[in-house]
């Protein structure tokens, strides 16, 4: 029972990282390298919001979330646009370079030692099913679940998400149908950042930050994505607790420095067995979703 | 067709290039000149080794670093438990490197543009991972140091102009290969098939063992590069030999001088690398981290400016340079009635 709910919570976090790479892959076809280097400047953020001014995490989440959409949709307007018109080489490179610098940014300003934040809560547990739970992870569960909600509902019910999901089938169909392919491309980058964001807010109070931060978290979310099959929300769900189920048994059961092995060998198979991933479109990936 | 004086100039350019890292090394006495042009040497054989499959058959590979660790671990683990000169141990590790590569290549043979790019990546870290575990065979993170006495045999060189003497080689041996390759019925093979997969299916080249022969190949070469640096640095431990960087390094060098052509590696390397140095020279001490900021963003600027690198934008502009001032050429039709 301990593991099922230590599974389930890390998973948890898993998706919040990932959720936003499958969103872009899935919409704009550019995997986001520097996806992790978002999820580090928010957990930067939280943390001297903490530290200079003692404000509370997850308040300060409630600026940093929206901020990061808002610099996504205006700052970034033109790299977006232009990312998208690349070829896959100048795609991968360019978020690689974008990836380096603002990895590096941190270091300059905050060098390279890590960092943590201690709150009131930090150690206080709650009892969840008879099993004690950090109270920090439980908050991130719950802000997990309801992200994935709320973006299912988003996808599903809105005209705007209906406009993106049809950006995502067929751009060229798309704009002859009148959407502002381009509008949606800005916008759909801004939300993964967003919830790249997000997850740095959650992560912060459980983790400690550095500079390399993003980039770990960068490539558990690769896999995770390529796990559920890239572009697919519910695959990305699904992939991202299978892989914190994969983590916390291999942990357990086998040795905790075997478990990331045991994951990528997982991801492996997956790509041998089914390479769509495993809730993604059949056959895309021998098309490579040109 | 390119305008034969463009190609002179363009042949000749060529040659200076890969002459010139030689012809300094050879004329000056400088150690520390000679120490960035081995890195520079090294970090071209790694690049003109991963354009082998990622420029010629267009398959993009950030997972490289694998068989580059590969090399480095083979030879130097047969020379500390065998005796093994790494002069042969170099060509086991591009053995055991190129099974390696066909292992990849036949489970990923399904997987297409950006799949087989992360599925590369996954390759990498399971290696990364595995040689800090294996700690009996590997010593894990602690690394391994390679004895320094200097010994011809054990390709222990002693002098940096040796190790630009052997860089250089080795350097030439794969531009002069990739030019084969580029030319061949092979290379033939490999324009259609990264241009249009299904096309060249339909007119009978096999791209999936076609593929499979270019991830050898070029894995084989990336365990050479991985030899040389393990007894150039006489120091391996898995981050630096299998950091997923170096991987994005190979790369990345190659596409800013131009993939999928024979030179474009060497230039990119000779542009970047340099700078990147220059960089940390200058501002490293200062402010750490700073030159890789100015790194990154000046990748996104060349990329913004130049697609598809810098060579095949400077070849066009050589040939727009020598078509000026003179007739369009008779042959070329419309030519007259545009004008």
């Amino acid at each position: 029972m301990d593991l099922i709910v230590a599974g389930l919570l890390l998973g948890g976090l898993y998706v919040t990282v990932s959720i936003g790479v499958s969103l872009i892959f899935g919409v704009m076809r550019v995997i986001n390298f520097a996806h992790g280097e978002f999820i580090m400047l928010a957990m930067y953020a939280v943390y001297w919001a903490h530290e200079v001014a003692g404000w509370d995490p997850y308040l300060t989440g409630l600026a940093v979330v929206p901020l990061a959409f808002v610099v996504c949709a205006t700052v970034l307007r033109p790299f977006i646009l232009w990312l998208v018109r690349s070829s896959v080489l100048v795609q991968v490179f360019a978020t690689l370079g974008l990836s380096i610098a603002l990895q590096n940014v941190a270091l300059v300003l905050w060098k390279g030692n890590y960092r943590s934040i201690r709150t009131g809560y930090s150690s206080t547990l709650v009892d969840l099913f008879g099993v004690q739970v950090p109270l920090t992870r439980l908050v991130a569960f719950v802000v997990d679940t309801l992200l994935v909600v709320g973006l299912h509902l988003f996808l599903q019910r809105t005209l705007f998400g209906k406009a993106i999901r049809a950006t995502a089938q067929n751009r060229r169909t798309a704009r002859l149908m009148g959407i502002d392919v381009d509008r949606v491309d800005v916008l759909v980058f801004g939300l993964g950042i967003a919830t790249a964001a997000l997850a740095g807010v959650l992560l912060m109070p459980i983790y400690s930050v550095s500079p390399g931060v993003g980039f770990q978290n960068a490539l558990i979310a690769f896999v995770v994505v390529v796990l559920g099959g890239l572009g697919s929300l519910p695959g990305a769900v699904l992939g991202g607790l299978l892989i914190g189920f994969v983590e916390v048994m291999s942990g357990y059961f086998i040795s905790p420095s075997m478990k990331q092995i045991v994951y990528f060998a997982v991801f492996i198979l997956v790509l041998v067995v089914r390479p769509a991933g495993l809730l993604g479109q059949r056959g895309s990936e021998e098309l490579g979703m040109k | 067709m390119t305008p034969p004086r463009a190609k002179l100039v363009s042949w000749g350019l060529q040659a200076a290039l890969i002459a010139a890292p030689l012809v300094v090394g050879l004329a000056s006495n400088d150690t520390f000149l000679h120490d960035s042009l081995t890195q520079v040497l090294l970090f071209a054989i790694l690049a003109l080794s991963w354009n082998i499959l990622g420029g010629f058959a267009r398959q993009v590979s950030v997972g490289h670093v694998a068989f580059f660790g590969i090399g480095a671990y083979t030879s130097t683990l047969l020379a500390l438990n065998f005796g093994l000169s790494p002069w042969i141990g170099m060509f086991v590790g591009g053995l055991i490197a190129a099974i390696a590569g066909a292992l990849l290549g036949i489970v990923t043979f399904r997987l297409r543009g950006k799949f087989f790019t992360m599925a590369t990546l996954a390759f990498a870290e399971v290696m990364r991972i595995l040689a800090v575990d294996l700690r009996g065979l590997t010593k894990g993170s602690e690394g391994i140091t390679i004895d320094s006495t200097p010994n011809l045999s054990m390709f222990v060189l002693g002098n940096l102009r040796s190790y630009v003497v052997v860089g250089f080689a080795l350097m030439l041996a794969l531009y002069v290969l990739s030019v084969l390759l580029a030319r061949s019925k092979i290379g033939l093979k490999l324009l259609a098939y990264r241009e249009e997969e299904e096309a060249a299916r339909a007119l009978g080249v096999r791209t999936i063992r076609l593929r499979l022969l270019v991830m050898v190949l070029s894995a084989f070469c990336t365990a050479l590069g991985g030899t040389f640096y393990a007894q150039y640095l006489l120091f391996i431990d898995p981050d630096s030999v299998l950091g997923i960087e170096l991987s994005l390094q190979m790369a990345l060098l190659s596409v800013v001088g131009g993939v999928g052509t024979a030179i474009g590696p060497i230039l990119g390397t000779y542009l970047v690398v340099p700078f990147g140095q220059l960089l940390r020279a200058h501002l490293g001490s200062e402010l750490a981290g700073l030159h890789l900021v100015i790194y990154g963003l000046g990748l996104i600027l060349v990329l913004y400016k130049m697609p598809n690198g810098v060579w095949p934008a400077l070849e066009g502009f050589l040939e727009r340079v020598s078509f000026s001032g003179r007739k369009p050429d008779r042959g070329h039709p419309g030519a007259e009635k545009r004008a």
